[in-house]
C-alpha cells in the first residue's frame, strides 16, 4: 500500500506541476498580442478620443482675435470680404484679383501680404511657426482653425467647371502619380489602388476607393494628441513629403494648391467636420 | 495665445434631479520632469495640480492631478442638478497659475 | 481628275497624323508644366537638385497608375533597364550576418530631411521594412507588400542545401529584389534600395540572410 501510494502521489504531483507550468506558458502567450489585436486596440483608442470636447476648439477661439488683428475681415475667401461661413467648402477656387487658383491657406497667406503688410518671407515664417514643435500656440494655426470651423456642416463643393480649377485638378492628379526621389515614392504608393492596405498599424485611405479621400480631408485642421497641437493641410503635406524622402515642402506654393485641388475635388460631397482628432 | 484658456460645456437645460455631464478642456503643456535630450539639462515639471468644480458657489468636486495627465486635458464629471445657477471650474498649477471659467444652467 | 483624287486622298490620310501630333503636343506641354509645379513647391537648395531629376524608369512609371495598366512593352522596357542596374558585393553572393540585417529591417530612419526639424541623421540608415511587410511572427507590420513570415522555410532553404549552387541562387534572387525591386516587379511600390544607395550591397546581403537563413527568427 505504501509504495503504491507514494508512486501515485508522485505521479499526481508531477502532473499538477506540468499543468501549472503549461498554464503559465499559455498566460505568457496571452500577453503577447497578435498584430490584429494591437491594431484593434489602436482603433478603439482613436474612437475614444473622438468623444468629448476637441482641444482644437480652443485654437478657434484664439483665431477669432487673430482674425481681426491681421485685418482678415477685409479678405475675400470667395463669398465676399470677411465672410467665412461656408468658405472652406468652396475652396480651392480661382481668384481674379490674384489671377491664380488658391486654397484656404494660400489665400490666407496672400491676404496677410495685402492687408497685414507682411512680406512673402514673413508669411512663410508665420505659417511654419509651429512646424516641428509640440504644444505650440500659433496664431496661424488658430486662424486656419477658426475659418475652417465656420464651415462645419457644409458639404465640400469644388467647382470643377471653372477651367482654371480643372487645370489645377489635372496637374494635381498627375503629380499624385509622379515618381520621384531616392525612394521612388509618389502619393499613389500609399494612397491609391483598390486593395485595402495598412502601413504598420495605420489603415490607409485611397483616392480610388469612393468617399475615403473626403473623409480624410474633411477633418483638417486635425488636433494631434502626440504633438498636443493642431495640424493644418499644408503641414500634413510637408510631413508626407518628408516621409517620402523628397526635399522640404514649401507652404503656400503651387504644388500645395494643385494637391489641395485634387484632394478636395475628389472629396466633393463630404460634410466638413473640423477639427478632427487623432494620434 | 495662452496657456490656461479653458472651455466648459454643460447642457443648456436639465430636469430637476438629472445627472448631467460637465465637460471641460484647458490648454496646458503638462510637462513631466525630465532631462532635455538635446542639452542634458533637467527640465522641471509644469503641470496642473488641482481642479475644483463649484455649483452655485458650493464645492462639489475636487480633483488632484499630477504630471501623468496628458497635455490639454479633457475632463468630464457627472453632476446632479437641483436648481438653476452657475457652474464654475477653477484650475491651479504648480507654478502659481490660476484660471476659472463659468457656465450657466437652467433647471426645469 | 486623278490628280484631284490623289491630293484629296493624301489630305485625308494626313488628318489622323495631324490629330495625333496635336494630342502629343497637348500632352507634352502638360508634362513639363506638371514637373515645374512640382519642383516649385519643394526646396530649391542646389544640394537637393539631384533628388528632383527623374530617371527613365521613373518617367515611364509615372505615366501609369499601376502595373496592371501598363502595356507589355513598357513593362519589358523597365525590366531591361533595371536588370542592368544591379551591383553585387566585392565577394559575390555569400551568407551574411542576420543580426545586422535585423537591425536594418527594424530601422525606419534614414533619408528623411526637413528644414523645420524632425530630420534623420546623415549616418542613419534602414529599410523600414515593417511599414509594408509582416516579417517576424507577432511583430506588427503593414500589408502593402506580401507577407514574409517563414520566407526561407517556404523557399525550401535548409542547413543542408544552403551552400549548394541552388541555395546561393535563391539568395541571389532575394538580393536582386531588395537591391532593385523593379528588375522583377516593374514600377512596384518598393523602393530600389541598392540602386539609389540607400543601402550598401553588404547591407542587402545581411537583410537577405535575415529573411532566408534557417537560424533566423523569421524562419522559426
Amino acid at each position: 500500500m505504501g509504495k503504491k501510494a507514494i508512486l501515485l502521489s508522485a505521479v499526481l504531483t508531477s502532473l499538477l506541476g506540468a499543468g501549472f507550468v503549461g498554464y503559465k506558458h499559455a498566460k505568457a502567450q496571452d500577453q503577447e498580442l497578435s498584430p490584429e489585436e494591437e491594431i484593434r486596440l489602436v482603433q478603439e483608442f482613436n474612437r475614444m478620443l473622438a468623444e468629448g470636447i476637441n482641444p482644437g476648439e480652443i485654437w478657434a477661439e484664439m483665431g477669432k482675435e487673430a482674425f481681426k488683428k491681421y485685418n482678415l475681415d477685409k479678405c475675400d475667401f470667395g463669398l465676399g470680404p470677411g465672410k467665412i461661413e461656408g468658405a472652406l467648402a468652396q475652396l480651392p477656387r480661382y481668384f481674379p484679383d490674384a489671377k491664380k487658383v488658391m486654397d484656404l491657406e494660400t489665400r490666407i497667406g496672400w491676404c496677410l501680404q495685402q492687408y497685414a503688410g507682411m512680406t512673402p518671407d514673413q508669411v512663410k515664417k508665420f505659417a511654419k511657426e509651429c512646424w516641428g514643435k509640440r504644444q505650440c500656440m500659433g496664431e496661424y494655426d488658430a486662424i486656419v482653425m477658426y475659418i475652417s470651423m465656420a464651415s462645419n456642416g457644409y458639404k465640400i463643393n469644388v467647382n470643377l467647371k471653372d477651367p482654371q480649377v480643372k487645370k489645377m485638378y489635372e496637374i494635381g492628379k498627375r503629380i499624385y502619380y509622379t515618381r520621384l526621389g531616392p525612394w521612388d515614392f509618389n502619393c499613389a504608393t500609399c494612397h491609391a489602388g483598390q486593395k485595402e492596405a495598412r502601413i504598420r498599424a495605420t489603415r490607409l485611405w485611397s483616392a480610388d476607393r469612393p468617399g475615403e479621400a473626403g473623409k480624410a480631408i474633411s477633418i483638417f485642421p486635425k488636433y494631434l494628441v502626440r504633438w498636443s497641437q493642431p495640424m493644418t493641410m499644408h503641414y500634413r503635406y510637408a510631413e508626407c513629403i518628408r516621409q517620402m524622402r523628397w526635399p522640404t515642402f514649401e507652404p503656400h506654393s503651387d504644388l500645395a494648391v494643385a494637391l489641395s485641388t485634387f484632394l478636395y475635388a475628389t472629396g466633393n460631397g463630404t460634410e466638413i467636420k473640423v477639427p478632427g482628432i487623432g494620434r | 495665445m495662452a496657456i490656461g484658456t479653458a472651455i466648459v460645456r454643460v447642457p443648456k437645460e436639465a430636469k430637476k434631479g438629472e445627472i448631467i455631464r460637465v465637460q471641460m478642456v484647458i490648454t496646458h503643456p503638462m510637462t513631466p520632469p525630465r532631462k532635455d535630450p538635446q542639452t542634458g539639462q533637467e527640465v522641471p515639471p509644469h503641470n496642473l495640480t488641482k481642479l475644483v468644480l463649484l455649483y452655485n458657489d458650493r464645492v462639489v468636486s475636487e480633483m488632484n492631478m499630477g504630471a501623468g495627465v496628458s497635455a490639454n486635458p479633457f475632463i468630464a464629471l457627472p453632476l446632479k442638478v437641483e436648481e438653476s445657477g452657475v457652474i464654475k471650474i477653477a484650475y491651479e498649477d504648480n507654478k502659481g497659475g490660476k484660471w476659472e471659467k463659468t457656465a450657466d444652467i437652467k433647471v426645469v | 481628275m486623278r490628280k484631284r483624287v490623289l491630293i484629296a486622298s493624301l489630305l485625308i490620310a494626313g488628318l489622323p497624323l495631324i490629330a495625333v501630333s496635336k494630342q502629343k503636343q497637348k500632352e507634352s506641354v502638360k508634362e513639363e508644366e506638371v514637373l515645374a509645379v512640382l519642383k516649385s513647391g519643394l526646396d530649391q537648395d542646389p544640394r537637393f537638385a539631384p533628388k528632383l531629376v527623374q530617371d527613365e524608369s521613373q518617367k515611364i512609371c509615372s505615366k501609369y497608375p499601376s502595373r496592371e495598366a501598363m502595356p507589355a512593352k513598357e513593362i519589358q522596357r523597365v525590366m531591361e533597364l533595371e536588370a542592368k542596374n544591379i551591383k553585387y558585393p566585392q565577394w559575390g553572393i555569400y551568407w551574411g550576418d542576420w543580426n545586422e540585417g535585423k537591425k536594418l529591417v527594424n530601422s525606419s530612419r534614414g533619408g528623411r530631411f526637413a528644414s523645420y526639424g524632425f530630420s534623420d541623421k546623415p549616418t542613419d540608415k534602414g529599410g523600414n521594412c515593417y511599414a509594408c511587410h509582416l516579417i517576424e511572427k507577432g511583430v506588427p507590420g503593414g500589408t502593402m507588400g506580401p507577407q514574409l513570415t517563414g520566407y526561407g522555410k517556404r523557399y525550401g532553404i535548409t542547413k543542408e542545401n544552403m551552400n549548394t549552387p541552388e541555395g546561393l541562387e535563391k539568395l541571389k534572387t532575394v538580393y536582386n529584389i531588395i537591391y532593385n525591386a523593379w528588375s522583377l516587379y516593374p514600377c512596384s511600390s518598393m523602393p530600389r534600395f541598392g540602386y539609389h544607395g540607400a543601402l550598401t550591397p553588404e547591407d542587402i546581403i545581411n537583410i537577405a540572410t535575415f529573411l532566408l537563413h534557417p537560424d533566423s527568427p523569421v524562419n522559426k
